[in-house]
């Protein structure tokens, strides 16, 4: 990560709030857009979210890697996005709600109204780990040794998680674009 | 390193799907500023400042990331002194605004020197900042990208060199 995070961290580890402000807007794209994408649902994204940031502050000193900082801060938002999910039953678990693809803010230039709606509902076919784990890899950039510290998972795993997620968003993507 | 069998070809279905899904959401409860602000309501003073967070917003191709800070008034200054703001970051526009130029976004321009975005402005105790709250504005813009990020740390020190963030 760059060095203008270590500083930032460093600085807000002495207790400088303005660091730690700086620091989450520069991560803060980010953190929005996988909460959002993952959990589904607005509110309770935002919740997570906000959560994520409360908890990160109360324990920034115990970030040991301050230049891996955006990877410490998201295995907490990994955490309560997960608790947002658990506190919802297994259905929410299992699908993402209504609301996700809409807080898109542009639409896709070469797609007509209907398709992030169709991304949505292709999304809502997999399952909470499996979305996590795409959304770690394809949406926010991870590399599957980063997923490890932030899923908990293994490498095999996210693989076959992840491979399984592309496999089935294809399916569904292709179908609905070409009609075959 | 095994190679990414996985990634998806950019004008396939997905690999299409996966730029909508990269691209930034709109949280309308603004958790991010309220975190923010609670911490900063929290944050206890230390010394002579305390920065106060009040809210941070980013608006399509503008980013505002604002600042109110709490900074003792100086002693030694009845008619203010030099307050120096500097700026690292990405970005094609930054300036600074507060009671003190009336909120105009033109008013302070901050000027870029080997990368850092930096500007001076006199601030008067009691008409530049009130109640020793102080309240700045950043307007960032990224450059490589095109979208907001907020990529921001901002810094104002006094005409000693002390920094006040």
């Amino acid at each position: 990560m760059s060095e203008s995070d270590l500083e930032l961290v460093r600085q807000a580890q002495r207790g400088d709030l303005a660091a730690y402000a700086a620091l989450i807007a520069r991560h803060q794209v980010g953190l929005e857009r996988y909460a959002l994408h993952l959990v589904g649902q607005r509110e309770d994204a935002e919740e997570a979210l906000q959560d994520t940031l409360m908890r990160a502050w109360r324990s920034i000193g115990q970030c040991a890697h301050p230049e891996r900082f955006r990877a410490w801060l998201v295995r907490i938002l990994v955490n309560r996005c997960r608790t947002a999910l658990a506190r919802r039953g297994p259905a929410a678990r299992r699908t993402v709600g209504d609301e996700a693809l809409h807080q898109v803010t542009v639409d896709h230039p070469a797609q007509g109204d209907g398709w992030p709606a169709e991304i949505q509902r292709a999304l809502e076919t997999l399952t909470a780990d499996s979305r996590e784990a795409f959304l770690l890899k394809h949406v926010e950039g991870f590399s599957y040794e980063e997923m490890v510290e932030l899923t908990g998972a293994s490498i095999p795993a996210l693989k076959m998680r992840v491979s399984r997620a592309c496999e089935q968003l294809r399916a569904r993507l292709e179908v609905n674009t070409y009609g075959t | 390193m095994e190679p990414e069998r996985e990634n998806p070809a950019p004008d396939s279905p997905l690999g299409r799907a996966i730029a909508v899904l990269r691209r930034p959401v709109v949280l309308e409860g603004q958790p991010v500023e309220r975190a923010l602000a609670q911490l900063a309501q929290a944050h206890p003073v230390h010394r002579w400042q305390r920065p106060l967070l009040v809210g941070l917003a980013l608006a399509a191709g503008l980013g505002l990331l604002i600042f109110n800070r709490g900074i003792r008034e100086p002693a030694d200054s009845p008619v203010g002194r030099p307050v120096r703001f500097a700026f690292r970051a990405p970005a094609e526009h930054v300036t600074v605004i507060g009671d003190f130029n009336d909120w105009d976004p033109t008013a302070t321009p901050l000027t870029r020197h080997d990368g850092e975005w930096s500007a001076t402005v006199p601030l008067k105790p009691g008409k530049d900042w009130k109640l020793q709250d102080l309240r700045v504005v950043v307007f960032v813009q990224e450059v490589t990208s095109g979208k907001i990020n907020g990529a921001a740390s901002a810094a104002a020190e006094n005409s000693n060199g002390r920094n006040v963030q």
